[in-house]
């Protein structure tokens, strides 16, 4: 990751804030660091309810939507005022069975690129521990 | 066809329940259920502003719950659990406001399997249309907990 570069708050919130979904489902809090093809970020507790999580813990589904947003900003220069759409999962799995904590860590690499496609493997992590890891494709133009 | 009730077998409540109506037929073995997107969601809201889309996420949730109705009422139960994996999921055609989403499932795993203690994972295939068109697909294992 040679050109990795760790933001700051203000460089994670104009990340956040280019996103095309808007609160109460956007589920990104922090922009940790980027670079051409990796991404790290974080997802918070705060207002949970808002964020569609149930009873306090991220369900799959949430990190599913986690993922793809967090992948989804490596794609800001390329989109063109388009907008992002989740065209798949693949090989998706979830290690632990219990609800786990916060604060959630995110990791999405680029891994293809077939304009208008792009796919991303992903994983995140809670307390350093593996939740769920898989691979998601999103096509620009939705 | 045997409808499920859901209060008794699925623990999520509005708004997190994204089923209307689950349903099973013996005939074919498949699960079947209804959901009417009336449009008031609260996700629709930020998803996206003013041009309101149904989640792929949310309809990944929504062959999910259905799954999971079925499942607990196989077993007498009302009990929780994650989607453990997600073969593949694809989605085809966006969802909106007023669309109804009929969904159909097919176990791939025997019941049995479950109430034997062998396996706490069950697994599905899923097909999501409106009308006559897909509109997603996914083949997913379900993680039942105690």
């Amino acid at each position: 990751m040679s050109s990795h570069a760790f933001m700051t708050e203000y460089e994670s919130d104009s990340y956040i804030d280019g996103l095309a979904q808007a609160v109460p489902f956007r589920f990104v809090d922090r922009v940790v660091s980027i670079s051409n093809n990796q991404i790290v970020t974080e997802l918070n507790a705060g207002g949970l309810p808002f964020k569609f999580t149930q009873e306090a813990h991220a369900d799959t589904y949430v990190l599913l939507e986690y993922a793809a947003q967090s992948s989804g900003m490596l794609l800001r220069d390329k989109k063109e005022k388009q907008r992002g759409v989740i065209a798949s999962f693949k090989k998706v799995e979830r290690f632990v069975y219990e609800p786990v904590s916060f604060p959630i860590r995110l990791e999405s690499e680029l891994v293809e690129q077939r304009h208008p496609m792009y796919t991303f493997d992903f994983q995140t992590f809670s307390n350093n521990e593996l939740i769920v890891r898989g691979t998601t494709s999103i096509y620009i133009g939705g | 066809m045997q409808c499920i009730d859901l209060d008794s077998h699925l623990r999520q409540t509005s708004p997190f329940r994204f089923v209307d109506e689950v349903s099973f037929s013996e005939t074919d073995g498949l699960i079947r259920s209804v959901r009417l997107y009336m449009g008031d969601e609260e996700f629709f809201v930020g998803h996206f502003p003013g041009d309101p889309v149904v989640p792929g996420v949310i309809l990944v949730e929504s062959m999910a719950q259905s799954c999971r109705a079925w499942l607990n009422s196989q077993l007498g139960a009302k009990a929780e659990g994650f989607i453990a994996s997600i073969d593949r999921a694809k989605f085809i055609k966006p969802v909106r406001p007023g669309d109804v989403v009929i969904i159909e499932s097919k176990p791939l795993n025997e019941i049995s399997e479950l109430n034997e203690g062998g396996s706490r994972f069950c697994r599905f295939s899923c097909v999501s249309k409106c009308g006559d068109e897909n509109v997603a697909k996914a083949s997913l294992t379900l993680f039942q907990s105690n």
